[in-house]
C-alpha cells in the first residue's frame, strides 16, 4: 500500500487495524514498512479520507 | 528539569486523557511517573468530537467552569432515516459539555505535573524493555534525534488508537475492521442551529453506514459537524459527510470550515486481559470505548484511574506481576467491561437494521429508552420492541 500525504490528516486510524503491524506514525507521517505490507487494502477501506492506495493503481 | 532520568517507578505513553488522569492518580500517591507524548504538542491534533457529561468533568476534579469548557449542553435531538420521527432528549439543567481539547487535555496535564508527574512531549517511545523472564522493565524512548533507554516497574500503555507499543509488548491490540469506526469531523463556523446547547444526531444506512452523523455545538455558531461509519464501508468517512452537508444547506449555507480532523474508533474489541508483567493498557489502545456511542474520554479516564489504583497498590506489595496487576482486568471489567460488552451487543444488533427498521424503532421507543440504551441499561425493554417484527426476532435474540 501507498499512502498519499496530500490527502492524509494523519489521524494513524489505520496504524491501529493493519494486521500486520506494517503501518506506523513517524513524525505526524504515515510510514509504511514494505517488507510487512501485504497489499490486503484493509487501510484502504478503512481510511476516514481515502490517503490509501494500492501499490498498483 | 528538562532531561530525561534513567529510571522511574511508571512511565506512561502517551498524554491524552486516559494518560494524564492515570499519571495524576500514581502521582498523587507519592509515585515518581513520566508521561511521553510523542506528538510536540498535548492535545492536538484532536480525534474527537469533544462531547463529555457533567458527571465526568466532576469525577474529574473540576468545577464545569474552566477555560476548556466551549458550551453547556442540556439536551440531543436525535433524527432516525425519516427525519419527522426525531426524538427530542431535552434536560432541565446542563447534562454536558462542549470541550476544546486543546485546552482539555493540558488541563488534564497541568493537573498531573502539579501532583508532582513529569511530562515530555515530542518524545517517542519506540519499544519495550524486557528482563529475560520477558517483564518489562522500560522503554526506548526518542527524543531530540536521540534514543534513551529508561526504566520502570511498570510501563502503561494510553497510546490511543495506534497501541504500537503495547502490540510490541505483547498485547493483541489490533483493531478487527468490523470493531472500529471510521471518523471524519469539520469543526464549522457560521452554522445555523435551532439550538446551539443540543446535540444532533443523525442516523441511518444512507446517511452514515452503521453510524452516525454528529453535530457538536462549540458555540452559539460554532460546531464539531461529524460522522462515524463502519470501518468496512468501501467509501470514505469524508464522503459520506461532504455529502450530507452538501444535503443540508439551510444549516451549513453559510458555513466554514476551520479544522479538519480523522480518526478510528475502536468501538468493540474489548480485552479479557489488559496486562502483562510490568504492563497495562488503557483507553483506546485497550479499546475501552463506549461501543454505541463511540465516546473514549469517559471510559478512557475511568480505566486510566482503575489502573493508577492497581499499580499504587502493587508499589505497596512490590508485586508487579501479570497476576498482580491482573486486579485490574477484574476491576475493570466489574465497573465498566460488562455494561459495555452489553452497549456492544446493542451496537450489533443497530448496525444490521435497515432504515425501515430503525424508524420502527424510533415509533416504539421513548426518549428515555434512548438514553438507557446507550448506557447499557433496560435490553429487556429492548428485546421486546424487536420481538414485535418477526424479522427482528433473531436480532432480539442476540441480546439474551
Amino acid at each position: 500500500m501507498k499512502n498519499n500525504p496530500k490527502k492524509c490528516l494523519s489521524c494513524g486510524g489505520c496504524v491501529g487495524i493493519c494486521p500486520n503491524d506494517a503501518i506506523k506514525l513517524e513524525n505526524m507521517r504515515i510510514v509504511i514498512d514494505k517488507s510487512k505490507c501485504t497489499n490486503c487494502g484493509l487501510c484502504r477501506i478503512f481510511c476516514p479520507v481515502g490517503a490509501m492506495e494500492k501499490e498498483n493503481e | 528539569m528538562v532531561k530525561i532520568k534513567e529510571s522511574y517507578d511508571v512511565i506512561v505513553i502517551g498524554a491524552g486523557p486516559a494518560g494524564s488522569r492515570c499519571a495524576e492518580i500514581m502521582a498523587k500517591e507519592g509515585l515518581d511517573v513520566v508521561v511521553f507524548e510523542k506528538r510536540p504538542e498535548i492535545g492536538a491534533p484532536k480525534r474527537c468530537a469533544e462531547g463529555l457529561g457533567t458527571a465526568a468533568i466532576k469525577r474529574l476534579g473540576f468545577t464545569g467552569n474552566e477555560k476548556f469548557i466551549m458550551q453547556t449542553i442540556d439536551g440531543a435531538y436525535v433524527y432516525p432515516p425519516d427525519v419527522s420521527l426525531k426524538k427530542s432528549i431535552i434536560y432541565d439543567e446542563t447534562a454536558g459539555y462542549v470541550l476544546e481539547r486543546k485546552l482539555f487535555d493540558k488541563a488534564l496535564a497541568y493537573k498531573a505535573a502539579k501532583a508532582g508527574a513529569k511530562f515530555f512531549t515530542n518524545s517517542e517511545v519506540l519499544d519495550v524493555l524486557k528482563d529475560e523472564n520477558g517483564k518489562i522493565t522500560g522503554v526506548v524512548v526518542l527524543r531530540d534525534g536521540e534514543e534513551f533507554e529508561v526504566k520502570a516497574k511498570v510501563v502503561v500503555s494510553a497510546e490511543g488508537i495506534e497501541a504500537k507499543v503495547a502490540r510490541k509488548a505483547g498485547i493483541n491490540t489490533t483493531n478487527k475492521i468490523t470493531d472500529v469506526d471510521s471518523g471524519f469531523q469539520y469543526e464549522m463556523a457560521n452554522l445555523n442551529l435551532e439550538d446551539p446547547h443540543k446535540l444532533y444526531f443523525y442516523l441511518g444506512n444512507e446517511v452514515a453506514p452503521r453510524g452516525y452523523i454528529w453535530i457538536f455545538p462549540k458555540g452559539d455558531h460554532v460546531a464539531n459537524v461529524g460522522i462515524g461509519i463502519g470501518g468496512n464501508v468501501e467509501k470514505p468517512a469524508k464522503y459520506y459527510l461532504d455529502r450530507w452537508i452538501e444535503e443540508n444547506e439551510e444549516i451549513f449555507g453559510e458555513a466554514s470550515i476551520i479544522e479538519e480532523n480523522a480518526g478510528g474508533i475502536p468501538v468493540g474489541g474489548l480485552l479479557e486481559d489488559m496486562v502483562l508483567d510490568g504492563f497495562v493498557v488503557v483507553g483506546d489502545a485497550a479499546h475501552t470505548v463506549n461501543p454505541i456511542h463511540g465516546g473514549g474520554m469517559d471510559e478512557g479516564t475511568r480505566a486510566g484511574e482503575i489502573a493508577a489504583e492497581v499499580i499504587v497498590e502493587a508499589f505497596k506489595k512490590g508485586d508487579f506481576s501479570h497476576d498482580f496487576l491482573a486486579k485490574y482486568n477484574e476491576l475493570w471489567w466489574n465497573e465498566r467491561g460488562k455494561k459495555l460488552k452489553k452497549v456492544e451487543k446493542l451496537r450489533m444488533v443497530v448496525e444490521r437494521l435497515s432504515d425501515e427498521d430503525l424508524n420502527f424503532l424510533a415509533r416504539e421507543m421513548s426518549e428515555q429508552d434512548l438514553i438507557d440504551f446507550a448506557n447499557g441499561r433496560n435490553h429487556i425493554k429492548m428485546i421486546k420492541i424487536l420481538m414485535k417484527k418477526p424479522k427482528l426476532i433473531k436480532l432480539a435474540m442476540l441480546l439474551k
